[in-house]
């Protein structure tokens, strides 16, 4: 009886001298690959303008049927974007999103990157429709409005300066 | 001619067609394809794009195959290297300039250029240099946006408004790499056909100011209707973004359909849609509070409103019998709704006062020669008599445009105001109340008498030989006994004639068709005859003979008419005499108004039923040739998001028939259509037409002037994009279009009366006066005001129900 136990912890003994594999979520998470495809997000221009064109490409390409795009223009005056067009409304189910990437590839402007985040659980299915007001990243990235794709329409620049030195040249 | 073809082979296949054909429609009935832009059915061949190059045996150089025609013998070839060499090259030359802005274009998806890239074109761009830049987003009209970016200039546009619209108004300006299209003169292309041109564009250069970043063309659930805006019946599809809440309606397109519109549509027909979605629909049935005064209205239940009918209907049949019922409108319903409502009427209620006509017409149709719109293009000549075709039947106007400048008819108008038609015509001056006087003067001339007829009219008239078509308004019941005789003295002489009437309302002849005059039982069987009402089902004498609209709204007025019930009737908007229809409403009558919106009627009602549009039924429309037409069903009902409690007319009738008389008003769908059928408006038929024996002056509704001497006599004119209700209710298309109060004044009239373009008047008549601002124009004739129908804050009918107008000189030098 004793042998058996003595086989017994031998286990036990060999085990918890081995090194962990569980981390203590949430105060650790694991680290995910670069390309992870989490949560949406709707990039910015490095001169502060939505790179969103509101083409509505990820939508068609989107095999869930989970986004839905409306589209306006944009006020010269005050733009969103810096062609004529923009999104007025960008709206993805995530609970209907199968995270497969489509929507990214579609995406003639980069604007769109599935990002990191993974940790998208809440109490009702309302609230996993995520729209604009939280998909726009409030964030600027590096990269300069392309100049040969935004020609100037109704007297709006799309390479005006909204933040003196944030802006960069296109390439030509 | 008919029996004569020509042989040659395309890629190896025989076709034979008829001398004259285009190597690219022969290729087409071979079943060949060949890519084109510039190229389109309806307009001439210019072969500007060069995409359809194609190979003939014999020819050194490609040739064009939109504007070559065939020969005896000829061999095309499409399928040689050489020939997709010369589309790949014409390719990457257009896409030189072409901005690479597909994920923003409105054409993205539907756009020739980009399919016959993908079919055809080099896969990668050899440029190394910066594109061109040119404006986008040029304003180009009031629903027109023109990306110069984008153009090809293939001309499509410019050339349907040369060659089609006839206006000359689009032209390519400057030169070479510059070139771009434009208006002459840089004024707005503001044409009534401007919308042709967006759907002509093979790029996304001219777009809707509507439809712009609305959708792309694969959110689009397409839906085949007939157009409900004016009695021509032109085919469209209406598009709806389903993926949205409660499907909106984006735009409409055209359905060609050749027999009627040709592919094209006008504006109204394509930019006055939003109506359907206008948070000013009447969302649910709203009643006038017992004891409050006319122009309250709270909001109730269907079952409250449906009581306070059926009750306040009962106790008039009580005190006043059938006769102290009427029922005015249907114009604007269904073939099927329209039998409902007369069924109602005559059945259930036991009344004859039922009529459709709501701005002073005398008939929708008549039984003399009835044309078709295709006789227009073989028309030698052509008489409008009193109709605007321009605005009350735009796209027949291309027809008449067509057929007086290219194929030689002779265009005469007859009537006070000379209609607005772009192409050269003999104007015919006719006083309001006189056009019979002139029409007869025209009969004697062919006989060759005639006194007041220009000899050269009358001259060219008796010349003429062949066909001659007559288009009139349906006003004026002497008028059309007169162009009646007109028409067979001019069959007495072995030459054809026909008559188009341009119905007031979209579905005019329907309704008139479908029974609702009180003088016609459905199928034009008279309604004092004991055996049509026989086999109707009705008592074999009527109790009393029914009473017009003019006759109903005079028996309110005296208290001898207790109910009374509108349907899509504007009757204070669209009755000749304002006065009158006001009276009327404010009488001690119970008034039921069924509308979409709460209109300048629907304020004076007692109870208002919320109607749904047409984009929620399905049924039957009969054009101005008599063609039943069906419209519908649908499944895709914008409506369905908005929260409005609308039911469709035919529902309401149902419902009330039910609750009138405890059972179906009929017994179901399939004895509606036989009954319809019976009638003469089977589906796909032509309906008969109003014998000329009812134009009498009792059926007339437009007052005739009264009083002489001093004082301008009015003359309505239809305006396209005015009107009553949708139009009126639809701020977008309104704000876009935005009429002006203006009357039309004769250069002569406006001496006398001492006043100059651009004034401020006040026009007197009657206790009435008007503000408007004159323009004085020679289309006017002489002692004539032209008054446009349909215009916000001009009461045109105040001017044309009590004699004479006065001008009361200029407003300023008053009020200083």
């Amino acid at each position: 009886m004793l042998k058996e136990l003595v086989i017994g912890l031998e286990t036990t003994l060999k085990n918890f001298f081995r090194p962990k594999v569980t981390i203590a979520y949430p105060e650790e998470k694991k680290p995910r690959s670069e390309r992870f495809r989490g949560r949406h997000e709707l990039r910015r221009y490095a001169n502060g303008l939505e790179m969103c064109i509101g083409c509505e490409l990820c939508q068609v390409a989107c095999p869930a049927n989970a986004i839905t795009v409306q589209a306006a223009e944009n006020d010269p005056a005050n733009p969103r974007s810096p062609g004529e067009r923009y999104a007025y409304e960008w709206r993805v189910d995530l609970l209907r999103c199968i995270f497969c990437g489509f929507c990214e590839e579609a995406c003639p402007t980069g604007a769109l990157r599935l990002t990191q985040e993974f940790e998208l659980a809440d109490v009702t299915r309302q609230s996993l429709v995520w729209g604009r007001e939280k998909l726009v990243s409030d964030q600027r990235t590096d990269i300069p409005v392309p100049e040969a794709v935004y020609p100037e329409f109704r007297g709006h620049q799309p390479l005006a300066v909204i933040q003196p030195g944030a802006q960069g040249r296109g390439e030509a | 001619m008919s029996g004569e073809r020509v042989s040659l082979t395309i890629d190896g296949r025989a076709v034979q067609v008829p001398p004259g054909t285009l190597v690219l429609d022969a290729a087409r009935q071979a079943g060949v394809e060949i890519p084109v832009f510039c190229s389109h059915d309806q307009l001439d061949p210019v072969a500007v794009c060069r995409i359809c190059l194609v190979e003939v045996e014999g020819s050194r150089k490609l040739v064009p195959a939109c504007s070559e025609r065939v020969r005896e013998g000829m061999v095309v070839r499409t399928d040689t290297p050489q020939v997709a060499e010369a589309r790949k090259s014409v390719l990457e030359f257009l896409l030189i300039n072409h901005p690479l802005d597909c994920p923003v274009c409105d054409k993205g998806g539907e756009c020739d250029l980009q399919d016959l890239t993908y079919q055809y074109g080099p896969a990668l761009s050899r440029l190394a240099d910066a594109k061109m830049r040119k404006p986008k987003a040029v304003d180009l009209g009031p629903f027109i946006v023109l990306d110069e970016e984008r153009c090809i200039l293939c001309r499509r546009c410019t050339r349907f408004d040369h060659q089609v619209a006839q206006e000359r108004t689009l032209v390519v300006g400057q030169r070479a790499h510059e070139a771009l299209i434009t208006t002459a003169e840089g004024v707005p292309y503001a044409s009534v056909f401007s919308g042709n041109t967006i759907e002509l564009c093979p790029v996304g250069a001219l777009t809707s100011k509507f439809y712009r970043f609305r959708a792309r063309p694969w959110d689009l659930v397409r839906v085949d209707e007939i157009c409900h805006g004016c009695p021509v019946g032109c085919h469209i599809q209406l598009h709806f973004r389903a993926n949205v809440e409660g499907a909106r309606l984006e735009r409409v397109v055209s359905r060609p359909f050749e027999p009627i519109d040709d592919g094209w549509l006008c504006d109204r027909g394509r930019f006055n849609y939003g109506f359907v979605q206008s948070p000013e629909r009447i969302a649910q049935p709203l009643v006038r509070p017992l004891g409050a005064p006319r122009g309250t209205l709270v909001p109730t239940s269907w079952e409250e409103a449906f009581r306070r009918v059926v009750g306040r209907l009962q106790e008039v049949l009580a005190t006043q019998g059938p006769q102290g019922v009427g029922f005015i409108g249907g114009g604007r319903l269904t073939n099927e709704e329209a039998y409902l409502l007369q069924r109602l009427a005559r059945q259930v209620v036991g009344t004859e006062n039922v009529d459709h006509r709501v701005a002073g017409e005398a008939a929708a149709s008549l039984d003399v020669a009835p044309g078709r719109i295709t006789d227009l293009d073989r028309a030698a000549v052509i008489l409008v008599v009193g109709a605007h075709p321009g605005q009350s039947a735009p796209v027949v106007d291309l027809r008449i445009r067509r057929a007086a400048a290219r194929q030689g008819a002779l265009l005469l108008t007859l009537g006070p105001v000379d209609p607005e038609l772009r192409v050269p015509h003999q104007f015919l001056p006719a006083a309001p109340g006189h056009l019979a006087d002139r029409l007869e003067a025209l009969a004697q001339s062919l006989a060759g008498g005639g006194e007041g007829v220009p000899p050269r009219v009358a001259q060219e008239l008796h010349e003429r030989e062949g066909l001659l078509v007559a288009l009139w308004d349906g006003r004026e019941a002497a008028a059309g006994r007169a162009l009646a005789a007109f028409l067979q003295t001019w069959q007495a002489q072995g030459r054809e004639a026909r008559l188009l009437v341009v119905g007031d309302q979209a579905n005019s002849r329907g309704a008139e068709a479908a029974g609702l005059r009180p003088d016609l039982l459905p199928g034009y069987r008279l309604a004092a005859d004991p055996e049509a009402r026989r086999q109707a089902g009705l008592a074999p004498e009527p109790a009393a003979p029914g009473l017009s609209t003019q006759a109903m709204l005079e028996h309110a007025v005296a208290g001898r008419l207790g109910f009374l019930y509108l349907v899509g009737a504007n009757l204070v908007e669209t009755f000749p005499d304002r006065a009158l229809a006001t009276a009327a409403l404010e009488s001690e009558a119970f008034v039921v108004v069924q509308d979409l919106f709460l209109t300048e009627t629907a304020r004076l009602a007692d109870v208002v039923l919320p109607a749904a549009p047409f984009t929620a039924r399905a049924g039957h429309l009969t054009n101005l040739e008599g063609r039943v037409q069906a419209t519908g069903p649908r499944s895709t009902d914008p409506a369905a998001g908005l929260p409005v409690e609308a039911w469709t007319d035919g529902q309401i009738f149902e419902h009330l028939g039910e609750a009138l008389q405890g059972r179906p008003l009929v017994a179901g769908a399939g004895e509606l259509a036989t009954a319809l059928a019976a009638a003469g408006l089977g589906s796909g038929t032509f309906a008969g037409a109003l014998p000329v024996a009812l134009l009498h002056e009792a059926s007339d509704g437009s007052p005739t002037p009264s009083g002489s001497g001093e004082g301008l006599v009015a003359a309505p004119l239809p305006t396209i994009h005015g009107g009553g209700g949708t139009s009126r209710f639809d701020r977008a298309y309104g704000e876009r279009r935005p009429l002006a109060a203006v009357v039309y004044l004769n250069p002569e009239d406006a001496q006398r009366w001492g006043v100059v373009p651009g004034d401020r008047v006040g026009l007197e008549a009657g206790d009435g006066v008007v503000e408007a601002e004159v323009q004085v124009t020679r289309r006017v004739m002489a002692g004539v005001l032209g008054v446009p129908r349909g215009v916000p804050g001009l009461a045109w009918n105040r001017l044309t129900g009590a004699g004479r107008v006065r001008v009361r000189g200029r407003l300023l030098e008053e009020v200083g």
